[in-house]
């Protein structure tokens, strides 16, 4: 998979994520048999599949589907002792297993975090920083106010941005992990990475401090806000033009591994 | 007259002993400094001080004599009424105004200063910084106005070409009538290094 090429390519947070888990299930079975590895095992997934399940809500993305009956059948066969329901909790397990591969191969609950700050930064030359914290003006775009909560729901679908909505505009926040947005455990969004889109048709652009850090080079801030715009200008002109799926097909485009 | 002389004035006629003072300079023709201390049970350089002030004020004539050669000041009432006349309009100079509204400006690259935006997105609510350095520097929060928020929306990025006051007045959509208040936050803003202007 290639890397980003503007970004700094960093994984260390799943990964400690990931290694926390495993050390939590290979520590339950030593210190405290099989049974305590059965009971992990099944909190562990059974709060996999509620996130899932609240996400699945949140977005109405059917790939979340998908893997909250996975994890939900993993429990199934795990805590059931009646053998010939096991064998067929165990057979739809191993379905769902094999739908869960398609859902993530084919990127359809990938956070696009990196996609879009890369596709932001793609244009950006010039590496003269100039990082302020104060909200860029990014001018003006056309659309109504049905359409631009139209594409917020699209965004949230396709798990691009999450959407924050105000009297007057549309925050369409990118966050670098979604789940503190969309489990409702974040919601201090105005100091975040984000697109506004008012009712009157102005852009601003925010660009944390956190997310600006995560550039190899320190990009010119204000042609980087620019490019962040323009980006999402031309995400809902194809929105607006019915060609939603041209969006996807341009962040799957990058083929990043992230 | 000036502010600076009215404040100075106010400063001496707000003092504890000033009315039993001023009462002996009515009565007296003239008083010296030692006199006037022993009436009213200050001491003298107390009384010196009150007196000198008043003069540099033009309010008491000040007559150098000797006794025994040794020279001192009796000081006498000039005019027994005063008028205290300010014009707080003087101390805004709109030449000054038409000056800085052609000030190029622009956000300082690493001013760390800090921009919190209000309830709506396209104003600036406070900003932070701090001044001084080390352990003794101090965060200073200014709390902006609606306009003043609007004005350092607008404000170009460190990295954007300058632009004049006026433009981003013009661009961001505010009255004439605020722009005094405009003025007055870029001047704070310039003082702690928060814009650079252009050098031009």
């Amino acid at each position: 998979m290639p890397k980003p090429e503007k970004l700094k390519s960093s994984n260390w947070g799943m990964i400690v994520f990931v290694l926390i888990l495993v050390i939590i299930l290979i520590g339950s079975e030593l210190f405290f048999g099989k049974g305590a590895f059965r009971t992990v095992l099944g909190i562990l997934v059974s709060i996999a599949a509620l996130v899932h399940l609240v996400v699945l809500f949140r977005t109405k993305n059917t790939g979340h589907l998908v893997l909250m009956l996975f994890y939900v059948f993993i429990v199934l066969t795990f805590l059931t002792r009646y053998q010939p329901l096991v064998l067929f909790f165990a057979i739809c397990a191993l379905i769902l297993f094999m739908l869960t591969i398609y859902v993530l191969s084919t990127n359809r609950i990938k956070w696009r975090y990196t996609e879009v700050l890369e596709l932001a930064a793609r244009p950006v030359n010039d590496s003269d920083d100039g990082f302020t914290p104060r909200p860029f003006p990014a001018g003006d775009a056309k659309y109504t106010r049905e359409e631009i909560t139209g594409f917020a729901k699209f965004l949230l679908k396709h798990v691009i941005a999450v959407p924050y909505y105000e009297d007057d505009r549309v925050f369409l926040v990118v966050p670098e992990n979604m789940f503190s947005h969309l489990l409702f455990l974040r919601r201090d969004y105005r100091k975040a990475t984000y697109v506004s889109f008012d009712f009157e048709g102005k852009v601003t652009i925010n660009i944390a401090k956190k997310d600006y850090q995560k550039y190899k080079q320190e990009l010119t801030f204000d042609r980087l806000c620019n490019s962040l715009a323009n980006l999402f200008r031309e995400f809902l002109e194809l929105y607006q033009q019915g060609k939603s799926k041209r969006i996807i097909e341009r962040l799957n485009a990058l083929k990043i591994d992230s | 007259m000036d502010f600076k002389k009215a404040s100075q004035l106010g400063s001496l006629i707000s003092k504890d002993y000033a009315q039993d003072f001023l009462r002996l300079l009515v009565m007296y023709q003239d008083i010296s400094a030692s006199e006037a201390a022993s009436r009213l049970n200050l001491h003298t350089k107390t009384a010196q001080d009150f007196l000198e002030g008043l003069s540099d004020q033009g309010i008491l004539l000040k007559k150098e004599v000797f006794e025994k050669k040794r020279p001192y000041f009796r000081y006498s009432l000039k005019k027994k009424k005063l008028t205290l006349d300010i014009d707080f309009s003087t101390l805004y100079d709109p030449q000054d105004r038409q000056n800085k509204l052609k000030w190029r400006i622009r956000e300082r690259k690493n001013s760390n200063a800090m921009f919190k935006t209000s309830g709506r997105g396209d104003h600036i609510s406070a900003v932070h910084f701090f001044v001084g350095q080390g352990r003794s520097s101090q965060e200073r929060t200014l709390n902006l106005t609606t306009n003043q928020g609007k004005f350092l929306f607008h404000l170009p990025f460190p990295t954007q070409p300058f632009k004049s006051v006026a433009q981003i007045v013009k661009k961001a959509e505010i009255d004439e009538a605020y722009v005094p208040e405009i003025l007055d936050i870029v001047e704070v803003l310039d003082q702690y290094k928060i814009i650079e202007k252009a050098k031009d």
